[in-house]
Order: structure tokens, then sequence, then C-alpha cells
């Protein structure tokens, strides 16, 4: 954001049809916001580089400089890298806005227009930029080396050493959906994201690289953990194709203040493994995400101790459909698994749980991420 | 398999078994077949023993076509673990729990 009054934000508006560029301009002047408008991708960048606005609403679908192409650019532009782009196009289809998404766009707006939603949206995304500006650069950093969607940016235990973790991560298929982030959040403290796109297709790999960046883009130290599920779960709800959703397991460790915080979405319970060698369970309910608009996340807290042990995992670790197992029935023998399993170095754990938990027969993507305080 | 009758604008999807990827696939035809036809759909899971996530899928996605309707998924004959699994994913808050 600039140095200008921060009640006003800037909106640019880019469209070529100049019916739709005077209803939005008028829609959004009402609403108290500076508007400038630009009916082509060459006038819109000329416009970001000598305005900076806080936001720009981008017409997919123009002659010449497309919405694709103008938001590339708009990227490399200093200053502008880290402006909210929403997209407008009447193209509804998944690998449009998958696109979109992949080249940092935050949100979508699908033509005809309905105000109330316009106005939704651009308010939630100027509230957004305003509470994470902080975080913003290194976002867009991220989201642009995110370069193809199918490519996965996966976090190594040895990228980041402070956050103690190990990671198996064995995809059934190339159309992998199950996905894992490791994020320093601050000093001392790191959120484990383990999550599953539903489905087994093409689809669902870019789903989950899409997803993962919607993840990061919604973490950080001004979100609460249920706060980041409910912003993915907005975003989601509105571009996910009907069947689609998202189970995910969220836990944010603060190792200065010994808390643990876990925020479930229909997801197999993280299991803690304390340094006595017991385990037990953090059952959390919650609602799938992408498929309700409405929908409720619950959370739990936990004191932890240094030396405790937390793992979170995806069904496939322990699901077998076809012999009629599924993972809210197995949470037991992850525990008893783990429990056997407390001499293990951590870089061992998450292969040995594995291990100790198949019967042979899998045929679906296995994670297991565990973490030591 | 996935047996299913219609009669009176009403649809009756039943998935026996353990209804994985490929029987949701079915299961999410049989449904969309009586959206389509403007029909109510009532899921019977009595003779269904395990549901992946690939049907659970499939059973939200009729739901909410039908909530576009003003309607629900009607949802019955569930046995006590997967209706502790729909409980835990909190879609019990949603379907129509006969």
């Amino acid at each position: 954001m600039n140095n200008r009054d921060p009640r006003q934000p800037r909106v640019l508006v880019v469209d070529d049809e100049r019916q739709n560029l005077q209803m939005l301009s008028v829609v959004l002047r009402n609403e108290g916001y500076l508007v400038d408008t630009a009916d082509s991708g060459e006038a819109a960048l000329e416009r970001a580089r000598s305005t900076t606005p806080d936001l720009v609403l981008l017409d997919i679908l123009m002659p010449g400089m497309d919405g694709f192409a103008t938001l590339e650019r708009l990227k490399g532009i200093a200053g502008a890298s880290t402006i909210p782009v929403i997209f407008l196009s009447g193209l509804e289809d998944l690998e449009t806005k998958l696109k979109g998404f992949s080249l940092g766009a935050v949100d979508y707006v699908t033509k005809p227009f309905h105000i109330e939603e316009v106005r939704a949206r651009v308010r939630i995304h100027l509230q957004l930029a305003l509470a994470r500006q902080s975080l913003v650069l290194e976002q867009a950093s991220r989201l642009r080396s995110l370069a193809s969607a199918q490519k996965r940016l996966q976090v190594l235990p040895s990228d980041l050493p402070e956050a103690n973790f190990s990671v198996l991560y064995e995809s059934a298929q190339e159309a992998g959906g199950d996905i894992y982030d490791v994020l320093a959040v601050g000093k001392g403290i790191h959120g484990f994201l383990v999550a599953d796109v539903s489905g087994h297709d093409v689809g669902t790999s870019l789903l989950a690289s899409a997803a993962r960046a919607l993840f990061r883009q919604n973490t950080g130290p001004m979100y609460s953990p249920e706060e980041t599920f409910n912003l993915v779960n907005r975003v989601l709800a509105g571009w996910l194709p009907p069947g689609r959703f998202l189970t995910a397991c969220y836990a944010l460790l603060n190792r200065n203040t010994g808390r643990l915080s876990v925020v479930g979405a229909a997801h197999p319970p993280a299991a803690i493994l304390d340094a006595s060698g017991k385990a037990r369970s953090l059952d959390v309910e919650g609602d799938v995400l992408g498929a309700f608009p409405d929908a409720r996340f619950g959370r739990i807290d936990t004191r932890v101790s240094k030396g405790d042990r937390v793992v979170l995992y995806t069904d496939g670790l322990v699901e077998n459909i076809g012999g009629g197992r599924t993972w809210n029935t197995e949470g037991d023998r992850v525990l008893r698994e783990l429990e056997r399993l407390s001499d293990v170095p951590l870089g061992e754990l998450p292969s040995r749980l594995s291990a100790g938990l198949s019967d042979g027969t899998r045929d679906d993507d296995v994670l297991a991420l565990a973490f030591e305080v | 398999m996935i047996r299913s009758q219609s009669a009176g604008g009403k649809t009756s999807v039943a998935p026996e078994g353990n209804v994985g990827t490929q029987e949701a696939e079915q299961l999410a035809k049989a449904m969309e077949d009586a959206i389509a036809q403007g029909d109510e759909v009532a899921v019977d899971l009595s003779a269904c023993q395990a549901l992946s996530s690939s049907a659970i899928g499939a059973m939200i996605a009729c739901h909410n076509a039908l909530r576009a309707k003003g309607s629900r998924l009607r949802v019955h004959g569930t046995g006590e673990e997967i209706l502790r699994l729909l409980r835990i994913m909190q879609l019990d808050r949603h379907f129509d729990m006969a």
C-alpha cells in the first residue's frame, strides 16, 4: 500500500467493454473507492505503473494482451507485484481458473456480475492486502515460483531445520492429490499442513498445487488457524467443481509458549506421542473445505513439551476401501504403531509408520509428516 | 454395484459393498441422471460397507445440486461405521439424515 489515506483504497478496473467499465466504476465509487479504468492490458500496465492501485479487477478475454499476459507483466513491475488481482471473466472452466491462480490471482468473479459479489470480494481482498502487508512480498515471490501448476513446491526438512520435521510422500499415480507444507510463521512458530484433494485424475494434482498456494497466501502471524481455513474455504467454494473438496489438518506449533493448535477439516486426526511414549489422538471436528460456503472448522489447543512428537497423515496411510476400511476406524491402530516406534529417530518415523501400517494393498497416495517439539 | 430406482419424481440410489473410486463414478453418474430428470434423490446405504472420498464427493455434488433447487440429499439406511464417518466429517449437518 502507498502513503495515501488507507481509508480510500484505489481500485483499477480493466475491461475492453466500456459498459462493464462504467458499471463497475459506479458501483465501486459508491462504495468510497478511488477508481481508475483501463480498456486494454497495455493501458492497465501503464496505469499500474503511474498510480499503484491497491487492487486490480482484470478481464481475461481482451483483444491484444489478454488478462493472463497482463497479470504476468504486472507481477514483473516493481511495486506492483504484490497488488491483489481479481480476474473477471465469462470463462467458467476449471483450467482457466487454475491458470489464473497459478499466475498469482487472488480470486475470480464470473460474468455476468452480481454487484453484491463484486463488492464483497473487493472488500475482503482489500482487507486481506492491508492485513498482510508485511508478508505480501514474500508471498508474491513464492507464487511466482509456482511457474507450472503441476510442479509442487515441496519444503524439505533440510530447508527448514528449525521446524524439526520429517515427511514421507508416496504418490500412487501421476495424479497425486495429497499435499503438505511447512511454514515459518514467526521465530519459534511453525505451521504444518497436510491436505488431501478428493479424486484421482489429472485435474487433482492441478487442484492440489493451486490449493497449496492458497494456503500459503492465507497463513501468517495475523491469521488464527481457523481463519486460514475460513479464507481458503471461501475462495475454494467459489471455484472448485462439484464433487471436489479437500480434507485438511493444520497444526500450529509455538515452541516459545509450548502451545499446539490444531484445526481440522474432515481429516484424519493428528496423533501426538509424548516423551514418555504414550500416544493420543487430537480429534477435532470440521467441515470439508471447498464444498460449503458456510463451513465451520473446529480447533483444539493443547500444551506440548520438548521431545513430544506429532504426526499428521492422509487417509491413504491407513485406508483400504476394497477391504472395507476407512480412516475413521483406524485411529487406534496408528496410535499403537506410534507407541511401538517411540525410539525411532524422527527422520525415520514417517516411513517406519507407513511400513508398519501397510497391508500391501495400497492404491492411494500416502503422506505422513512428523515433527518434534 | 449401484442400484438405482426412479418413480414419481424420486430416485433412490443404493451403492453396495465397498464404494471405491470406480464405483464412485457409477454412483455420481446415477445421481447426475436423477438430477437431470429433475428428481429428488435419496441414497440408501443399507447395503454399503465403506465409502471412499470419491463416493463422498459424489454425494456432496448431488447434495449441492439439490440445494440449488431448495432441496437436500436424503441419506438413509446408514450403518454405524459410515454414520460415524459422516458425523466426523460433519456431513450429517448438511445431508438430510433419515
